[in-house]
């Protein structure tokens, strides 16, 4: 009795079912890649008097071929509908008496539909991404970039790990649900449950505790997602100084132990789940607890804050959110809406875990928002300074600005960070002495208290950022240590940059620009990767604009030649430790590049404020028209 | 031989099947009837391996069915409402089982469609129910299994179909191991095709026997008594299932032997008496009237 069913002949009889989604994902990966590939060629033929450049045309290819967010996101929702398409026999009983009755096991036929469903993507896609890599080496021109075969191969590797994550991950769902939307819904708890609670946990903190009011969390747990691994592996891969390697192994292995776990509960699985909304009773009860509880959490939350704080709309968010989660997912659960708090009992257990969540949070028995670290347990500290977010310079060939003197290009891209994050106090003597200043539970004012966020890099190496309040009335302890030359020589290393160290600097109308505009200078010259010694002796910064650019922005921009950026350099870097706290922003900001001791290309920015009198007048002098506010009472008195 | 030996199986509140327990023999054709909700299908999806029992176990020859690859090539499920992919044609389903059931006969299976005048390039969705039914019955007979287990099959065959299908089932059974397990509410069709019955009712199996059996140990009797302390008598003395007057003539149903049943009436000088055939029909509603299910409280 010894089964001979050949595996090649099953996959074969399972391609033919597909034969519809493989067409249809043939079309449309036709149309995106070679298509679009030969009409980008055509347009490509006269590159020289369109005035493009061969560096120009591989960037494009770049960006069409390697690094395209909407193929990313195509192949992320074709594994998720193949996930759905593979797996949703599961949901009819027909279908689930028709499989299951055949002499196959059930790991043998979750395989087969798990490759096949696998295969009627990736032949299409790998076919069609080959045919335009072909296409754009053998054209006329050779439009693909340096190495381009290797960026082919990964990128049809980082392809395939994105679709095998999602696709995994809705096997799973699938597998563990025996409705389509059911399982649909259960992909969605996948991708953002942890987040959720990530960020369920930090609202609560923030809520309840007026020390972990700095907003600095929150995205962090943005982390707790597949998405966000595939969005991260994407965005390392771009960057060439960075490597998407371990990252991406490490989501393949995801996708591997998620579809074990899906065989696994596969073999557990009962056929007569077909057709309800969980396969596994047990784990729908596990499921809708995990659900109801920080849910209900979240709309406690919501009430409490949009009642201004108030414990009556805390203890309706309570009960409504209670019955509400609870009720809806019961009636997903069954259908039926005569039956959506028939589970009393765990609405009980709900009830009371909710309970006991809230009256901890609140009740703060481990002393979160008091807390202090040990002074021996931490490394160093970030402190809140008086400068505007800096810029952060890195070589690479994706370039959004062009610095051109008459020797070398360089090239950098703008990559947003809070100075903050990268500064670091390591005297923490000064710092301890000035939080013995600080006020302590309910002496917190939170509307009258100044309020300073305090970052301790701990020897760990985990970061943990509190804020802490000030009597507002005792500013002289706070300024005096945030004017302290040393304290903002550490914080802001901008001060201590030399005349000789500045690469470039211009003052503009910030309201004319967006942030990322301000980099965008030039892009007919090539880049040319840049020797870091070459900064040292840059000279006579020219930016190149295209002539829409400059008649847009000569009139709100001026760019400081080298003797205008040595003087304003000194003259702001006095302003900021003379101390102008309090003023108000104008629209003008400055922005410098500029070299530190390891040779690194840093930039920063800053807003001119009202108490800048000196900058102001500086640039006056050199022809540049400020938009300042005229000075309150507020400001004069600061 | 399938033994199915104590099963259980419980749908959330509802217990499906209770303690079942029969035995298939090889090259019988064996009928499952019973009452609607009984757990007929339940049963058979038991027996396919399509269901897992929550206790007791379904072997055949000595192993069990549920998730043993090697057992299941050896039985062909047909459901009452079978499944086919989409857009299918016969000659698709043919691949298919031929490729899922090595011993699949593809010749037969087309000699089949063409004296049942089945196109094979046609959709099955063209198909009427009953020939959608007879495609699955020959895909079934020509898997080379020896149980196809059949849920409701021969409903919405016509009489001609229906004939012709038993005649192939007839010849499989003489020709080869082959035992075909029928459920099904059509008894009068079951009574021609069958050897052996299994009556289930509310989950739990009420007798299994072979019919021959089953019609030699109950029967219908008509009689003329005129003393009706004689008739009361002859009451107490057998085993009667039913009883029915109009008016001087009665009829009983008795369990026991005829010679039995016919000693006993004999013993009382009626005026009249003569035992009846009985249907498998009538067997099945005396059987469940016993336990309670009775067909005139449900109509009225």
């Amino acid at each position: 009795m010894t089964s001979k069913i050949s595996s090649a002949k099953l996959w074969k009889e399972a391609m033919k079912r597909n034969m519809a989604v493989i067409v249809l994902m043939a079309l449309i990966y036709f149309c995106a890649y070679p298509l679009i590939s030969t009409f980008e060629l055509q347009s490509w033929q006269n590159w020289e008097n369109n005035g493009m450049n061969i560096r120009s045309i591989h960037e494009e290819v770049l960006q069409f071929l390697f690094y395209n967010p909407l193929f990313v996101s195509m192949t992320i929702i074709a594994a998720a509908l193949l996930g759905i398409l593979q797996f949703s026999w599961l949901h009819s009983r027909k279908k689930t008496d028709f499989y299951h009755s055949l002499p196959i096991s059930r790991e043998r036929l979750f395989m087969l539909q798990y490759v096949s469903g696998v295969c009627s993507w990736a032949v299409p896609f790998l076919v069609n991404y080959v045919l335009a890599a072909l296409l754009l080496s053998l054209g006329r021109i050779s439009a693909m970039p340096e190495h381009g075969w290797l960026l082919v191969g990964k990128t049809m590797l980082l392809h395939m790990i994105t679709f095998l994550l999602i696709y995994s991950f809705m096997a799973l769902a699938m597998v563990m649900t025996g409705k389509i939307f059911v399982g649909i819904l259960g992909m969605g708890v996948f991708c953002g449950y942890g987040s959720f609670l990530g960020a369920l946990w930090i609202a609560g903190l923030e809520t309840c505790y007026l020390s972990m009011r700095n907003g600095n969390e929150i995205t962090s747990y943005v982390k707790l997602s597949p998405v966000y691994g595939i969005v991260k592996m994407w965005e390392r891969f771009r960057e060439p100084q960075m490597s998407a390697r371990d990252l991406a192994l490490g989501l393949l292995l995801l996708a591997a132990v998620v579809a074990l776990i899906a065989v696994v509960l596969y073999r557990k699985r009962g056929s007569e789940a077909a057709g309800k909304a969980m396969a596994f009773e047990a784990a729908a009860r596990v499921i809708k607890f995990l659900l109801v509880v920080p849910g209900t959490v979240a709309i406690v939350l919501f009430f409490y804050i949009l009642g201004n704080n108030s414990a009556i709309w805390g203890i309706f968010g309570f009960l409504f959110g209670l019955l509400l989660i609870s009720g809806i997912i019961e009636f997903i659960y069954r259908m039926d809406i005569r039956e959506i708090f028939r589970d009393k009992r765990q609405i009980g257990l709900s009830m009371f875990a909710v309970a006991a969540l809230l009256i901890v949070l609140i009740t703060d028995p481990t002393g979160i928002d008091d807390w202090v670290p040990q002074e021996s347990e931490v490394e160093s500290v970030i402190l809140p300074n008086q400068l505007n977010y800096a810029y952060q310079m890195d070589l690479t060939d994706m370039n959004f600005g062009l610095i051109r003197n008459e020797n070398k290009t360089v090239g950098y891209q703008l990559t947003e960070f809070r100075y903050a994050d990268k500064c670091e106090i390591t005297d923490l003597d000064p710092v301890f002495a000035l939080l013995e200043r600080r006020h302590i539970g309910e002496q917190r004012n939170e509307l009258e208290d100044d309020a300073y966020s305090f970052g301790w890099k701990m020897k760990n190496g985990c970061i943990k950022y509190r804020t802490y309040y000030f009597d507002s009335d005792d500013r002289e302890g706070i300024s005096e240590f945030i004017k302290n030359p040393k304290y903002l020589k550490e914080s802001a290393p901008f001060l201590s940059v030399k005349p000789g160290d500045l690469l470039y600097a211009e003052v503009f109308n910030a309201s004319m620009y967006d942030d990322r505009y301000v980099g965008v200078l030039g892009r007919e010259e090539a880049l040319e990767k840049v020797d870091p010694g070459a900064y040292m002796s840059y000279e006579n910064a020219t930016h190149i604009l295209n002539g829409e650019e400059r008649s847009r922005e000569d009139s709100y921009r001026m760019v400081l030649d080298r003797e205008q950026r040595s003087q304003l350099l000194s003259t702001v870097q006095d302003a900021i430790l003379d101390g102008y706290m309090n003023s108000e922003y104008g629209e003008d900001m400055l922005f410098f590049l500029y070299v530190n001791e390891n040779g690194e290309v840093r930039g920063s920015s800053l807003t001119i404020q009202t108490g800048m009198e000196k900058v102001q007048k500086q640039l006056t002098q050199f022809g540049y028209h400020l938009t300042m506010p005229e000075e309150t009472s507020d400001t004069a008195e600061a | 031989m399938i033994k199915i030996e104590q099963v259980s199986k419980r749908f959330d509140r509802i217990q499906a099947l209770n303690q079942v327990s029969a035995e298939i023999q090889e090259g019988s054709v064996y009928g499952i009837v019973g009452t609607n909700g009984a757990g007929k299908s339940t049963l058979l999806r038991v027996m396919a391996g399509v269901l897992k029992a929550d206790s007791g176990d379904v072997k055949l020859d000595e192993q069990g069915v549920f998730e043993n690859t090697e057992v299941k090539s050896e039985i062909c499920f047909i459901p009452d409402l079978p499944y086919y992919f989409p857009n299918a044609r016969p000659v698709d389903l043919m691949e298919y089982y031929a490729v899922v059931y090595p011993k699949f006969d593809l010749a037969k299976f087309k000699d089949y469609c063409n004296k049942f005048n089945l196109d094979l390039h046609r959709k099955l969705s063209t198909f009427s129910k009953g020939m959608k039914k007879q495609i699955f019955v020959l895909l079934g007979v020509c898997s080379g299994t020896k149980y196809l287990l059949c849920d409701e099959t021969f409903d919405g065959l016509d009489p001609v179909v229906r004939e012709a299908v038993k005649r192939i089932f007839i010849d499989e059974v003489l020709n080869r191991r082959f035992t075909p397990i029928i459920a099904s509410h059509n008894l009068r069709e079951m009574e021609d095709l069958c050897d052996t019955v299994g009556l289930l009712h509310k989950g739990g199996i009420l007798f299994s026997k072979d019919l021959d059996e089953l019609r030699s140990d109950i029967h219908k009797v008509q009689y003329v008594i005129t003393d009706p302390a004689l008739e009361e008598r002859l009451i107490g003395e057998l085993d009667v299932i039913k009883r029915e007057a109009r008016g001087s003539l009665s009829c009983i149903t008795v369990r026991g032997s005829e010679e039995e049943i016919l000693m006993a009436v004999e013993s009382k000088k009626p005026v009249y008496y003569e035992i009846l055939p009985l249907t498998l029909e009538e067997i099945f509603i005396s059987e469940t009237e016993v336990v309670g299910y009775d067909i005139k409280d449900i109509i009225g």
